[in-house]
């Protein structure tokens, strides 16, 4: 369960991954007065793994700290503290340019503004092949360009969009480009931050199938970052729930979803917008507390109805229960009633539904 | 909604609104004619006004050629030495136009270099740079040339000054243009490196070399050159202020500043074309580069701020 | 959902707005056309471009130039909006209609303490002294949910979350008791456990105080949860309108359809997701006939030629030749069977000879 069902060496393998900032004032009164001690625990302690060509997806809302764990592991952002290592090559935590060079070309990522993931002033060729010249692949310009034409075939762009300007493209071929540019350098794990949430619903699901295609066909990981329940029950084998800073549970995609532990997941479940009618919500506080000043203890004790005096004050750990790993005392101390789940199956009596392919395509 | 999708500078939009704008293209027109004439200066004008032997006394303070007293031999009259005012004035032109670029060309490449080196490194770097920049903007930009320009008089020897007259010029107003530029590129690069195309090419594994200048420098020129443009003015307004002080440009090689203060002092006693053309171009040409600089930071504002 | 017999408070009549351009006018919408009742949520579904932020746009009068209506009316009881000169357009604005925007971050001015905006606001439209103004703000503070609004109401804006701040923007615009709302993606900024406590709010206070709101969205499932009934807008017109309930447990309009499809849900996963080719066309690049043709697995030759009216589809209107009545054996779609890990669905297509 702490590691992932392929029993070889995970892809990945994070531990105890840790990243605080600290509240800064600027230089001059720094020097006069003794420095502000806040400190902004955004990733406290988390730790999870991949396995080679798995879609394991990290889910929480704003200031969980999924997206700091994304930076950290890609390098965009070093960790206070904790282990990274990736296919058993240690990342130093130090993020000196040595170790950075396993992470090149091995790992890439995709982010979630389509309209700012690619320079204005590139034409779209050179921004996939930037991987390859940096990587020093196919220093032949003639291969690149080559390997160009495969790329915009494979995220099914027409081969002479290469020579065009990002700003002629929708937000969905642009993230296509994106895409491309990721695969380039043949990646075996992809980071992708919400790289679907600036879409309409339309394209979502378009290139969320073409990543599926792409992983099936190339063998990709992918750690998988969303806020949306629904997009990662479609994509993800399996879930870790973010709540400031930690995680608090990880299991299968359908085990976490058909029996969700933790109160928050419980919570995150209920929450998500549904097309069923109107569904009675639990009373919660809809205050997400300050990530400066965290509560004690487990962090999610003054929104939890289950909570007790142990909450208050001890930080549960990750503990496996039935199959999945969930840290809450609650559940450890079997206080939690067994919730039916939360969605039932679609009705069969959906009306009107169209064959997805448009004629003459 | 989507934002709407970003135009490149070098939009035919660009034009289209140009041709559409009697300022812009009058002024482009007027600015154009000057400098065109300045270039070619050497074969358009009639005399050399520095060819001491050509220059004659008996010519000295004729009147333009349309007033009673004056010929077409010498078309917008001489001065108190006899030299041809308009041969004058297109090698004073030059002079003028060739120190105002050159400050400026080296303002932006200073200015641009630190103000990218600031904004990616942040840190110590910018904080130095920014405070540099601080003590820099606390002077104005006068009293920086004449600061400049005093230590150069006492630093060089006599004969050596009037050849780096002009160098020295230059470095002075380019030493207190250059700010701007880094203040600008400063804050645009802060806001580029935030976006994630920086970042995929960080992740690429891209060095931060390549990022400044293959990404960062293209998407931050844009506002450097509005500026640059309406600097050109300004700079040649200040060699001319300068100059006219007595201590820019020595009178052997007068631009259009010296022009006005030799003229200055004839035009109690009636000869007042020998301050008043070289004024009327001075004037042309600043509001021109002017108007075309404002007409720019216009047109290409709102489209720089939507993206 | 029962409709309310009110009279429509607010009118939209084949509002059209164009982009003047050198190349000639683009059509950006056409033909719009809806009314709303007072206590009535009207949800307006579409995707970016479609063209639903520029009707809301243009019904609060703030189209940015050169935006421009072109043809159509919109009445605010009676009255009409579209014509009137700018200082006549500023007046309404807050008192009858309110507005709504994405981002709290920007709605709101980070210089001033949320009680100072509330007052400006209130006191610009309603004649009421400083004391009464601030009696009447807290009042709007605990009728939008914000707990102790005597503390809130000294906060700045960056002291606010996300939730509290849209709270006050909604506070903000239901300040002098506007008639109309126009609420453009008012929840897509926010996390979503706090997007159900939004929405139900807005839901409560437009049945309060009597309120047409128009609420603009991409998401159907906001709709579903808020809007009595919705209208779907695809390439600047409108494709599909009718009750909430009906367009998303029956749409009509094949692009609605594909649209609720293409929703990703919790509860039988397949291989694929559901997806539609292609793209929504550009302003400029509508194709002729139905704007939805090149993308529609059931389009045959009217589609290519005619461009469909609204007619009467079910309990829903679409414009659609597929509900020309009589005969159009030529629509007839394929068969699927959709078949997921749990659960199959076995759909069958629309026969065109509904009315």
């Amino acid at each position: 369960m702490f590691d992932s069902p392929d029993k070889a060496t995970p892809l990945l393998e994070v531990e105890g991954l840790r990243r605080h900032f600290h509240a800064r004032s600027p230089m001059l009164p720094r020097l006069v007065r003794r420095p502000s001690g806040a400190v902004v625990k955004a990733l406290d302690g988390v730790s999870f793994t991949i396995g080679r060509g798995e879609t394991l997806a990290l889910v929480g809302e704003s200031g969980s700290g999924k997206s700091t764990a994304a930076r950290c592991i890609v390098g965009l952002d070093r960790p206070t503290a904790g282990r990274i290592v990736f296919d058993g090559q240690d990342l130093a935590v130090d993020g000196s340019r040595r170790t950075a060079a396993p992470r090149r070309g091995r790992m890439q990522m995709i982010f979630q503004n389509p309209y700012a993931s690619l320079d204005p002033r590139w034409r779209v060729r050179d921004t996939i092949a930037e991987p390859l010249r940096a990587g020093g692949l196919l220093r032949n310009a003639a291969q690149r360009r080559e390997r160009v034409a495969e790329l915009l075939h494979q995220v099914r762009l027409a081969p002479s969009d290469g020579e065009r300007y990002p700003h002629e493209f929708s937000g969905g071929q642009r993230q296509r480009i994106a895409i491309a540019r990721a695969i380039a350098a043949v990646p075996e794990l992809i980071v992708c931050d919400e790289p679907t949430s600036a879409l309409d619903v339309s394209v979502q699901a378009q290139i969320l199938n073409l990543m599926k295609d792409l992983q099936r066909r190339f063998g990709l990981a992918y750690l998988f970052i969303s806020h949306d329940l629904a997009v990662v029950y479609q994509v993800s084998d399996r879930v870790g729930v973010v709540y400031l800073g930690r995680l608090v549970e990880l299991a299968d995609c359908d085990r976490l979803f058909a029996h969700p532990r933790h109160p928050y997941t419980r919570l995150l479940l209920d929450a998500v917008p549904s097309l069923e009618e109107n569904r009675a919500r639990q009373p919660l506080a809809d205050e997400p507390p300050d990530p400066i000043a965290p509560p004690p203890g487990c962090s999610f004790h003054p929104r939890c109805p289950f909570a007790a005096e142990r909450c208050r004050s001890e930080i549960p750990l990750m503990k496996p229960t039935e199959g999945s790993l969930v840290a809450c005392h609650a559940v450890e101390e079997g206080r939690l009633p067994t919730q039916p789940a939360p969605w039932p199956p679609l009705a069969p009596s959906a009306r009107t539904v169209f064959s997805a392919r448009a004629r003459g395509r | 909604m989507a934002p709407q999708p970003r135009r490149r500078l070098r939009d035919s939009d660009l034009l289209w609104r140009f041709r559409r704008s009697p300022v812009a293209i009058g002024a482009v027109t007027l600015a154009a004619g000057i400098i065109l004439a300045a270039l070619m200066a050497p074969w358009l004008a009639p005399h050399d006004p520095r060819d001491l032997a050509s220059v004659s006394l008996l010519d000295a303070s004729d009147p333009p050629a349309w007033l009673d007293g004056g010929s077409w031999q010498y078309p917008l009259g001489t001065d108190g030495q006899g030299r041809d005012v308009l041969s004058a004035i297109l090698f004073g032109a030059r002079l003028s136009l060739t120190v105002g670029v050159a400050a400026v060309a080296i303002a932006v490449v200073v200015g641009v270099g630190l103000g990218l080196l600031a904004g990616w490194r942040g840190g110590i770097a910018d904080s130095a740079i920014m405070r540099l920049a601080d003590v820099q903007l606390s002077f104005p930009a006068i009293l920086i040339a004449l600061l400049i320009d005093g230590v150069a008089r006492s630093v060089l020897p006599r004969h050596a000054q009037s050849e780096t007259a002009a160098a020295v010029l230059i470095a002075a107003i380019a030493s207190s243009f250059w700010v701007q530029y880094a203040r600008t590129v400063r804050g645009l690069t802060l806001v580029e490196r935030g976006k994630e195309y920086i970042q995929a090419a960080r992740v690429s594994g891209v060095r931060p070399a390549a990022i400044v200048l293959g990404h960062l420098l293209p998407n931050v020129m844009g506002p450097v050159l509005v500026l640059a443009t309406i600097n050109l003015a300004l700079a040649i307004l200040t060699e001319a202020t300068l100059s006219f002080l007595g201590v820019g440009l020595p009178p052997t090689q007068p631009s259009l500043g010296t022009l006005i203060r030799v003229g200055d002092d004839f035009l109690l006693s009636g000869d007042w074309w020998i301050a008043i053309f070289p004024g009327l171009v001075l004037a042309g040409l600043i509001l021109s580069v002017n108007l075309i600089g404002d007409w720019l930071r216009e047109t290409l504002d709102p489209r720089l701020r939507g993206t | 959902m029962m409709r309310p017999r009110a009279e429509p408070l607010l009118r939209v009549d084949q509002l059209r707005i164009e982009l003047p351009t050198r190349r000639g006018a683009l059509v950006a919408v056409d033909q719009v056309t809806f009314a709303i009742a007072a206590g009535e949520v009207l949800g307006l579904i579409g995707e970016s471009g479609a063209g639903k932020s520029l009707t809301g746009a243009a019904i609060i009068g703030m189209l940015e130039p050169p935006l421009r209506v072109a043809a159509g009316e919109i009445r605010l009881a009676g009255r009409r909006l579209d014509d009137l000169p700018d200082k006549a357009m500023q007046r309404l604005r807050g008192r009858e209609i309110g507005a709504i925007f994405q981002d709290p971050l920007t709605s709101l001015d980070p210089l001033y303490t949320v009680g100072a905006q509330l007052i400006e606001t209130i006191r610009t439209h309603l004649d009421l002294g400083v004391a009464e103004a601030r009696r009447h703000a807290l009042d709007l503070l605990r009728e939008v949910g914000i707990a102790g609004p005597e503390q809130r109401f000294h906060h700045y804006p960056h002291q606010l979350s996300g939730g509290m701040r849209q709270r006050v923007v909604i506070a903000l615009a239901l300040a002098a008791k506007p008639s109309c709302i126009i609420a453009d993606e008012p929840t897509t900024a926010l996390d979503v456990s706090v997007q159900g406590h939004i929405l139900a709010l807005l839901r409560r206070l437009c049945r309060e105080n009597a309120a047409a709101v128009l609420l603009v969205t991409h998401d159907l499932r906001v709709i579903a949860q808020t809007a009595d009934r919705a209208a779907v807008m695809y390439a600047g017109r409108i494709v599909e309108i009718g009750p909430a309930r009906a367009i998303i447990d029956a749409p009509q309009h094949p692009y609605t359809a594909a649209l609720m499809q293409a929703i990703p849900r919790i509860g039988g996963r397949g291989d694929r997701m559901r997806q539609i080719e292609g793209t929504m066309p550009r302003l400029g690049e509508v194709p002729q006939g139905c704007p939805f043709h090149p993308r529609c697995p059931s389009a045959f030759d009217r589609c290519r030629r005619e461009r469909p009216e609204l007619m009467p589809a079910g309990t829903s209107a679409a414009a659609c030749w597929l509900f020309a009545g009589g005969t159009a054996a030529a629509g007839v779609g394929e068969i699927s069977e959709y078949d997921a890990a749990g659960s199959e669905m076995v759909a069958t297509l629309a026969k065109a000879d509904r009315v």
